[in-house]
């Protein structure tokens, strides 16, 4: 086989794409736009009901024992992991429109601070278990029998919660730091 | 049939965006062997590129725009490859498509082709693809963001690399 420069372009470009690709991108394109649209129809409507859901009470003066030991649940964890979780393939998107050397620079501080992100997610799930510990014990010290509920209740959002969350970080963390690794490797100077 | 820029809410240069097309498919050919992974990657590519093409100030850019947004999310894609199989089974692989190539004439030069730039390191499989679409050095230098000097280079290394694969094929 010739390999010389004119031989390996002609051979290169000689390649087409199967003929319904351009077809199946455009659906695709479209589809990736009208659930973009969904979505932040839904981050919309999800942040008012949390809003309300955290205000409604509270305007009453009326806050149940369930209500008060979940709050720091809807308050910090579901809206941090909400922002953290979703964001990733934007910024990455975006990031894209560089020259390589740019791109891999900036994606490298990106992944760092996936990482970083991953981490806070695991420590925020891990403070949430102890929360959730503590609040058992002192209702069952404490509280009355619908202290004790919510209490329970409680206990078992932040098992699911931790278990979900350790899930995703020990499946997002290899992959991250496997495509920190190829990206290091474009960013050297050979 | 459905047709690129068909809709009016897709950007103007949807229609140019379809005419390169063939140069991100062969790009991320690749990058990447499974069909179904590099269909998934041209989607990723195209998203990237329409959501950028309100910034494109000059549209006769767009071939080189488009293939600068392959290469960068291609490099990325890589890890994806290679956290669902074993990095030395890939190579093992490549060499046995590249072994078994001469049994099929007609496709067989592309299909080495493509198996010896996955082997190829990527920095130097960056420059060596874009040389094989029609860019010159300095263009190069621009889409990757370094001198003239380390394209040429890294060009060098690349064929250097590619005439290895070769004469152990034979």
């Amino acid at each position: 086989m010739d390999i010389n420069d004119d031989a390996l372009r002609a051979l290169w470009q000689r390649q087409q794409p199967p003929s319904g690709l351009a077809d199946a991108m455009a659906r695709k394109i479209q589809r990736h736009r009208r659930v973009e649209q969904v979505r932040r129809v839904i981050e919309v409507v999800l942040t008012v009901a949390g809003v309300a859901l955290l205000t409604w009470p509270v305007a009453d003066g009326q806050l149940s024992p369930g209500q008060w030991l979940l709050i720091p649940f809807f308050s910090a964890f579901l809206v941090a992991s909400w922002s953290i979780l979703l964001r990733q393939q934007t910024e990455q998107r975006i990031a894209a429109h560089e020259p390589v050397s740019v791109y891999a620079s900036v994606r490298k501080l990106q992944l760092r601070n996936r990482l970083q992100h991953l981490k806070l997610a695991h420590i925020s799930a891990l403070a949430l278990g102890g929360y959730a510990l503590v609040s058992v014990i002192a209702c069952h010290m404490f509280g009355a029998a619908e202290w004790q509920h919510a209490a329970h209740r409680l206990a078992l959002w932040a098992i699911a919660w931790m278990a979900g969350t350790w899930w995703l970080v020990s499946r997002q963390r290899a992959a991250i730091r496997q495509e920190y690794r190829g990206i290091a490797r474009l960013g050297a100077n050979n | 049939m459905y047709r690129f820029g068909d809709t009016a809410l897709m950007h103007p240069l949807w229609s140019d965006v379809q005419l390169h097309l063939p140069r991100v498919w062969r790009t991320v050919r690749a990058y990447e062997r499974d069909r179904s992974a590099q269909e998934d990657l041209v989607q990723e590519i195209l998203l990237a590129v329409w959501q950028g093409l309100p910034r494109l100030r000059d549209p006769a850019r767009l071939p080189a725009y488009m293939l600068r947004i392959a290469h960068n999310l291609g490099a990325s894609h890589v890890r994806q490859a290679v956290r669902s199989t074993d990095r030395s089974h890939l190579d093992q692989e490549a060499m046995e498509s590249i072994a078994d190539a001469s049994s099929d004439p007609g496709e067989a030069d592309t299909q080495w082709l493509l198996d010896a730039l996955r082997l190829i390191p990527l920095p130097q499989r960056q420059v060596l693809l874009l040389q094989l679409e029609g860019f010159d050095y300095k263009e190069i230098a621009e889409m990757l963001g370094i001198s003239t000097d380390n394209v040429g280079v890294r060009a060098h290394r690349a064929r250097k690399a590619l005439q290895e694969i070769h004469d152990g094929h034979q």
